[in-house]
């Protein structure tokens, strides 16, 4: 224990003394780490441009271009009436039962620093579908192609945080302590 | 070997090579959350949940953050998931457990021959939760306040103001 | 001497034998499984999947359940136990909604009864339209049990509703109004009753 006679300064010093953690927990975190399957790195995803982004569209969905920015012109109507369900038809009009659906994530997240889309879509990878913030007062947007059908996401905020979307219908606890949303795509014929 | 180093070697599938990140931070993370959740067993099991997230999650590092800003970060909502699951916990098998705990804690501030440590423990366990996490970022783990504000997503003038609160309620116990 | 005579050929023989039981296992095990979860987890989890497989359930969203729970750190035993509740979920909600049901419909359903929607909610939502896709009153009664409505009133808003010929707009809208109400303050169940009262009213203003 220190010598210090300030009585703040020896609870500091008491703070510092090593915890009373057993060598064995540790040991067992480091076999589960051994167990557990590395983590990756991929990327996945549409992220749509915008001026100064420096980001590519994919040439499979240039037509989107144009679709997206009416979805961003009906923004906050569309963020009022919750869930995206959308009826748009894919880029280059493919079958209603191969095509997928343009559908655009929104989140207002001042404080992030990143922001990326989880979900049944995307096997849950956070880090694949990275939202682009678009103005200073924290709004953030992707547009992705989903198949028609209902689907579970989350947002995931700087990495670790997963968040429901606050504008759409919430989906049942997932048990894992975070919650999750659902965005239904294609209209009827596709449920 | 730098944390970049190490990070790289995991995702390039040195599993092993996260051993280093263990070591380096293991103790510090520790003392933190015996601290903060009071109990061995509660610490050992935000420890163990807290790794394992941070090395699932260390593809998404980004190295423009500081590595200890972003595993506190895990650390300290890890805590915040412990306490709230042992609250839950003892609602269930203890429905008088919220009136015990105006009990527990109280400092005899005649008692002065208490060593440091168990001192630390008596004055931290009557706080709230917010004051004790933001006391011993500030003055356990010594970190700026605009290191707390990112780990703990709190302003920097809240942090100041639970700081402030923690040290009042703590300075009759402490100066006597 | 050639150690590849018949001796040894016998021996790679009984050496394959003993392994196909652990080469066929690993095999079974979706790969998608494997490459996020540990080898138990795994296993177990497949063991669910092939269960449902069985019954005619549909199984991928219970391998996107599982890889759910591996991206939010659970653990292998929780992961396991939330697969296996979701799997039951899917084969109750089946026998509720009965045959011709589609995956999309089987999954709200799932997602419903594990929210806490009574089972016979979703037999009369598919009696009260039986050719229309009831994905909709489904989410639309899973949010609201997650916003904390009551079980019976979440049912009976839903289902009166649908009966009563609502589109899946007008289900969304409805969900909108509960959850602004919520939002400023009102009690979960005084919000139901207040978008039921004003839906019945606005029947009752058309006939």
């Amino acid at each position: 224990m220190s010598e210090s006679k300030d009585p703040w300064r020896r609870l500091s010093d008491a703070y510092r003394e090593r915890p009373r953690i057993s060598p064995e927990a540790k040991e067992r975190l480091l076999e589960r780490i051994s167990k557990t399957p590395p983590p990756r790195r991929s990327r996945w995803g549409v992220p749509l441009p915008w001026p100064g982004s420096g980001l590519r569209l994919a040439p499979a969905v240039t037509a989107a271009a144009v679709i997206g920015a009416f979805l961003l012109g009906a923004l906050v109507t569309r963020v009022a009436l919750g869930p995206r369900l959308d009826h748009t038809s894919s880029a280059g009009g493919k079958t209603p039962a191969d095509s997928l659906v343009l559908v655009q994530f929104v989140l207002t997240a001042p404080g992030a620093r990143s922001v990326s889309v989880a979900g049944d879509f995307n096997r849950w990878e956070a880090g694949d579908l990275d939202m682009v913030r678009v103005s200073p007062e924290g709004l953030w947007t992707v547009t992705a192609a989903l198949a028609r059908g209902s689907h579970l996401y989350s947002f995931v905020i700087d990495g670790i945080r997963w968040v429901a979307d606050p504008t759409a219908p919430l989906g049942p606890d997932d048990g894992f302590g975070s919650p999750s949303s659902v965005v239904v795509v294609g209209g009827p014929g596709a449920t | 070997m730098t944390e970049a180093e190490i990070i790289a070697q995991v995702l390039d599938g040195r599993r092993d090579a996260y051993r280093g990140i263990v070591e380096r931070y293991y103790g510090d993370c520790g003392r933190f959350a015996y601290r903060m959740l009071g109990n061995r067993q509660d610490a050992e099991d935000a420890l163990q949940e807290t790794f394992l997230r941070a090395y699932r999650a260390l593809a998404r590092y980004r190295h423009s953050d500081r590595f200890k800003s972003w595993l506190y970060r895990i650390l300290v909502n890890q805590c915040r998931t412990t306490a709230r699951q042992r609250r839950r916990d003892a609602a269930r098998f203890d429905p008088e457990a919220d009136d015990d705990s105006g009990a527990r804690g109280q400092v005899d501030p005649s008692d002065r021959v208490v060593e440091a440590r168990d001192l630390l423990d008596k004055l931290l366990e009557p706080l709230d939760p917010a004051l004790r996490e933001a006391f011993l970022l500030k003055y356990g783990e010594e970190l700026e306040y605009s290191e707390m504000a990112d780990i703990t997503g709190a302003s920097v003038s809240a942090l100041k103001m639970r700081v402030k609160r923690a040290c009042d309620a703590m300075r009759p116990h402490v100066e006597g | 001497m050639n150690s590849r005579g018949p001796h040894g050929l016998i021996g790679l023989g009984v050496a394959a034998l003993l392994l196909l039981p652990l080469v066929a296992s690993a095999e079974r095990i979706d790969p998608r499984l494997s490459a996020r979860l540990n080898t138990s987890t795994a296993r177990a989890v497949q063991s669910e999947i092939d269960r449902a497989h069985m019954e005619g359930l549909p199984t991928e969203p219970l391998v996107m359940k599982a890889l759910e729970g591996a991206a939010k750190g659970a653990s292998g035993r929780k992961i396991a136990t939330v697969v296996h509740r979701h799997a039951m979920a899917l084969g109750d909600a089946s026998r509720a909604l009965g045959p011709a049901t589609t995956e999309a419909e089987l999954v709200a359903g799932a997602g419903a009864i594990l929210c806490g929607a009574p089972t016979d909610s979703l037999r009369s939502l598919r009696a009260a339209r039986g050719d229309s896709s009831v994905v909709i009153p489904l989410v639309v009664i899973s949010d609201l049990l997650a916003r904390r409505v009551p079980p019976r009133e979440a049912a009976e808003i839903v289902v009166g509703a649908w009966r009563a010929g609502a589109s899946a707009t007008d289900l969304l809208r409805l969900r909108e109004g509960i959850h602004r109400d919520i939002q400023e303050g009102m009690e979960p169940s005084a919000a139901a009753l207040r978008a039921r009262v004003t839906t019945d009213r606005g029947r009752t203003e058309t006939r």
